[in-house]
């Protein structure tokens, strides 16, 4: 059998035993290695993989950065830095046609700028800004879509954990990478607001407003966010300037959030432990997903797939530009069904190389961070298309009497607005690349 | 064909050593077996684990064949650090040569679990440094400098720096953002790593030894090697040894001039450490050589002898 | 909804009391266990600000500050002890169903069906921790018997893979008792919506 015949069955096989519900880690470690066994003959080799893989992977300095981040979120959430930020955004947007919607995104995307995770974005926000909503008299579709659609900022906002992990498989610079996702993080804050604007336009009975605020009340609360600007200050600033390294960028903002969280005595033992807990739970499935990756990883390498893949695309006569949009098609279809991590960490390897063989007018590191940050906002995308989107899931868990179908009604014109900046982005390269060229 | 042996590497494809000897020797490899042996070459870790886990994955038959740094593994090769310490290496060809005898001297138990084709040091180690140019001993003092092996960071450490321990792919970050003030590696390294660009300065040292090396091997697996037909592992066998480790240890050499030509062309400082600040910075490292020596009697090693054994070894291949 | 809440009265399934009873203290075990490497995550985390501040400090060249730099081998300190971390993480993920999945393909599926299925793949995912655990064993024995060391400290390499090891082996039995539990929940009420992230 030939070595793409192998990868193709057990990427068969992979998708099958996902979609039957084996925990994506697990079904990417028993394709690996029943993978690597099929081509080696033999189990020896294959055992003797694992008895490293573990401690190299867990214990990584590039990949300490996310216990750190999610920490750093956990922190963030007990000190209500949240709550700030949406009291914040609040009273300056609440008395708009649809502002507190508006005000939950605007939050979102404060929370993103010092949360690496779109889960821990969309679940604090969520709990902060759902009751608001619904006491404001806005649709459950409403409601429930513009904060799972506004919790992927957490993401699109640097920092990012899903940037991080592009920037090791890809070897590219975190900094730069950071700095690129900019200004199409807050072109999706822009977007998702103008939607829902439009939203409660077509359908007035969506929203209701509120009185607005006097300016003092209004500057008062945007006092309240100090802390969260000032974090988001020196850890992006001091990662950009060349201070220090990612991981202790997010070392920094873990013990910043930690300290206000500690100061404004909301801190005590249970509210630690709460917090260990919930860091635990997301690192480990991060992790575990990291791990079968790597093990399915070195399983695809062997099979040479990666190569006949490039070559393969090599040999295609379209322009540079469908082959990208071809891919990005790909990922917002397994979007659909997949988490954002694990087809982050199963298709850059080979889609990567693909990618760098093709001429866009850029330099290589161009068109490395160009394509990372179109892949961020693709698979993010993902995690609000219908029907698997681990965010439509955590805010519809948050809204009782909310159906998943209302949710999956009230999220369609998000994803609208997303595609149609993928579309802007990929026209104008300069919006993700002039930021960098600025300042490196 | 009968066979295929696969090769996995921690450096990308261009690299000097990947493209002007793994390449060409799995080339020869090939066609001197008439095809019966396949050589697949996986660069840039390719199929997974981090540089320091290759030794583990020849040992344990993972890939057949593997190119790496004994010291990426502190502890584990002990009598190989000999040729870290300062001022004992020569240019890169003729210390492979001893390097090769010395293996067959010294070291054939500590790779008893692998089978060595060639082992090979790279040429003299230099400071890459921001500014400002390290020029004499107190120029070094508290700057953090970044270190491939124990060994070498001991060094740094003796000398007044500041050591960092850190894989090579980790260098350039690290020196954009100022997490280390500079760097000790060869020349050749610099120009994958674009080391040029990010630091003003770079030192070199006079004398006829060099500051420091490092042993690398490239090994294959035992079984691999020894389930082969007769006819084949003569073919393996006649690109192994002396003239192997010689060969790469000239393609290091080959790669330290164009590295060092960009940074001429970009107008970096070129400081020379030579005359009696040499004889100061000998003096400064001598230490180290007294504590590793200190460490191998510890675990029973006679490392005098050894250091006097490859001093006379690197001085017969100096003189053919 | 919640199939927790209309799970039939009485318990069912294989010794379902001396299930409860040893979920009860298994659970409390993992709990105990991520809290130790949340702990530990939090010393790395002020480990690694008291190191940018010394390096900070030493190059503005102060005499205030003379003596002061980087923690040596900081580097290795934070990947050990946040590789600790993520070791003594596994077991608590799992005991909480915090592992991700794809339900979109068995939505149809009752709460017993998909226990049941649960029960299969739990019972693989044993068998593959179990694995891993013997082989990292294999391992730190490795580790040991070749005297590796990290570069700049010279800590004993199988020291991290010791920690390693308590954390795996207390996945794999997190992993065993979650097949007993999706099994019972296959024989009795089902499988509970919406645990874990
Ligand atoms: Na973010
Ligand atoms: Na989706």
């Amino acid at each position: 059998m030939s070595g793409l015949v192998i990868a193709g069955l057990f990427f068969g096989l992979l998708l099958f035993l996902i979609f039957a519900r084996m925990p994506i880690g697990l079904a990417m470690l028993v394709c690996g290695l029943l993978g690597s066994y099929t081509i080696f003959g033999r189990w020896a080799p294959v055992f003797a993989q694992l008895k490293h893989h573990a401690f190299e992977t867990f214990s990584s300095y590039s990949l300490s950065v996310v216990p750190l981040f999610l920490l750093m979120g956990a922190f963030a959430m007990k000190g209500g830095l949240s709550e700030a930020l949406f009291r914040a955004a609040a009273a300056w947007l609440g008395h708009r046609r649809g502002g507190v919607a508006m005000a939950g995104v605007g939050a979102s995307a404060g929370f993103g700028a010092i949360c690496g995770s779109s889960l821990a974005t969309a679940a604090t926000m969520g709990r902060v800004a759902l009751p608001e909503l619904r006491k404001h008299g806005y649709s459950g579709a409403l409601a429930t879509g513009s904060l799972a659609a506004g919790g992927t900022l957490g993401i699109l906002i640097p920092p990012s954990i899903i940037l991080v992990i592009y920037a090791i498989l890809t070897e590219q610079n975190i900094a730069k990478l950071f700095v690129a996702a900019m200004i199409p993080g807050l072109l999706a804050a822009l977007g998702y607001m103008i939607t829902v604007a439009i939203t409660v336009r077509l359908n007035p009975d969506d929203a209701m407003r509120t009185p607005r605020l006097p300016l003092m009340a209004r500057l008062k609360a945007l006092g309240e966010i100090w802390p969260v600007v000032a974090i988001f200050v020196v850890m992006i600033g001091g990662m950009n300037m060349g201070v220090f390294t990612p991981t202790e960028g997010a070392a920094f903002g873990a013990a910043g959030t930690g300290l206000v969280a500690a100061l404004r005595g909301k801190l005590g033992f249970a509210a630690l432990i709460d917090c260990f807990r919930s860091t635990a739970a997301s690192t480990g499935m991060i992790f575990f997903i990291i791990l079968g990756a790597g093990s399915f990883n070195s399983f695809l390498a062997i099979t040479r797939l990666p190569v006949f893949a490039a070559d393969w695309v090599g040999g295609l006569a379209v322009a540079p530009v469908m082959v990208l949009v071809v891919i990005l098609l790909i990922y917002l279809v397994f979007g659909c069904v997949m988490d954002s991590l694990s087809m982050i960490l199963l298709t850059v390897p080979i889609f990567f190389p693909i990618i760098m063989t093709l001429d866009f007018g850029l330099t290589p590191e161009e068109t490395a961070l160009w394509f990372g940050i179109l892949v961020l906002i693709v698979v993010e995308v993902g995690l609000i298309t219908p029907p698997v989107g681990m965010n439509l899931f955590i805010i519809n868990s948050m809204a009782p009497g909310v159906s998943m179908m209302q949710t999956y009604r009230g999220v369609i014109p998000f994803v609208a607005s997303d595609i149609i900046r993928t579309g802007i982005l990929i026209a104008l390269p300069p919006l993700t690349l002039g930021l960098v060229w600025l300042l490196f | 064909q009968d066979v295929t042996l696969r090769v996995h590497h921690f450096l990308p494809a261009p690299a000097p050593v990947p493209a002007n000897f793994i390449t060409p020797w799995a080339e020869k490899v090939e066609a001197e077996s008439d095809g019966r042996i396949a050589v697949e070459v996986y660069p840039a870790m390719q199929l997974g684990g981090a540089p320091p886990n290759l030794i583990d994955q020849v040992r344990d038959g993972i890939v057949d064949v593997v190119w790496t740094l004994p010291g990426y593994t502190p502890g584990r090769f002990p009598r190989a650090e000999i040729f870290d310490l300062p001022f004992v290496a020569a240019d890169a060809e003729t210390t492979s040569r001893a390097a090769w005898r010395f293996y067959e001297e010294h070291m054939q138990e500590d790779f008893a679990d692998i089978h060595p084709i060639a082992v090979h040091v790279h040429g003299p180690g230099n400071f890459h440094m921001k500014a400002p140019a390290v020029e004499s001993l107190e120029d070094l003092e508290g700057r953090a400098v970044r270190g491939p092996t124990r060994m070498i960071t001991r060094l740094l450490e003796t000398l007044g720096a500041t050591p960092v321990g850190m894989p090579v792919p980790q260098v350039p970050e690290s020196l954009s953002r100022n997490v280390i003030d500079g760097t000790v590696i060869p020349w050749e390294v610099t120009r994958a790593l674009r080391v040029a660009e990010l630091v003003d300065t770079h030192t070199e040292f006079g004398g006829d030894r060099s500051f420091y090396t490092t042993l690398f091997v490239f090994a294959m697996n035992r079984d691999s090697y020894e389930g082969l037909p007769d006819d084949l592992r003569a073919v393996i066998d006649a690109n192994s040894g002396i003239e192997t480790s010689a060969w790469v240890g000239r393609v290091m050499d080959e790669g330290d001039a164009p590295a060092r030509a960009i940074a001429v062309e970009r107008g970096n400082t070129i400081a020379t450490i030579d005359g009696e600040e040499l004889t100061r910075w000998q003096e400064a490292a001598e230490p180290v050589v007294a504590s590793w020596i200190a460490d191998m009697e510890d675990q029973g090693i006679d490392a005098q002898a050894l250091i006097d054994s490859l001093a006379t070894i690197l001085a017969e291949e100096e003189a053919r | 909804m919640n199939a927790r809440a209309s799970r039939a009265p009485g318990p069912a399934g294989l010794f379902p009391r001396a299930e409860a009873m040893v979920g009860l203290w298994i659970g409390r075990f993992a709990g105990a266990l991520a809290v130790l490497g949340g702990s530990v995550l939090t010393l790395v985390t002020i480990l690694a600000v008291v190191s940018i501040i010394g390096r900070y400090a030493s190059r503005t060249r102060w005499p205030v500050f003379d003596g002061l730099g980087p923690i040596p081998g900081d580097f290795e300190l934070v990947s050990m002890g946040a590789g600790f971390a993520v070791f003594s993480f596994l077991a608590w993920c799992q005991f909480n169903r915090g592992h991700v999945t794809v339900d979109i393909f068995v939505s149809w599926m009752g709460p017993r069906a998909r226990a049941a299925l649960s029960t299969f793949t739990n019972l693989v995912l044993t068998a593959i921790v179990v694995l891993i655990a013997w082989q990292h064993g294999l391992g730190l024995h490795d580790k040991m018997r070749f005297r590796e060391t990290t570069t700049i400290l010279q800590i004993p390499l199988w020291w991290g893979y010791a920690g390693g090891l308590v954390g795996l082996w207390s996945f794999a039995l997190v992993s065993a008792y979650t097949v007993w539990r999706s099994l019972n929940e296959a024989l009795g009420a089902g499988e509970p919506d919406g645990d874990g992230i």
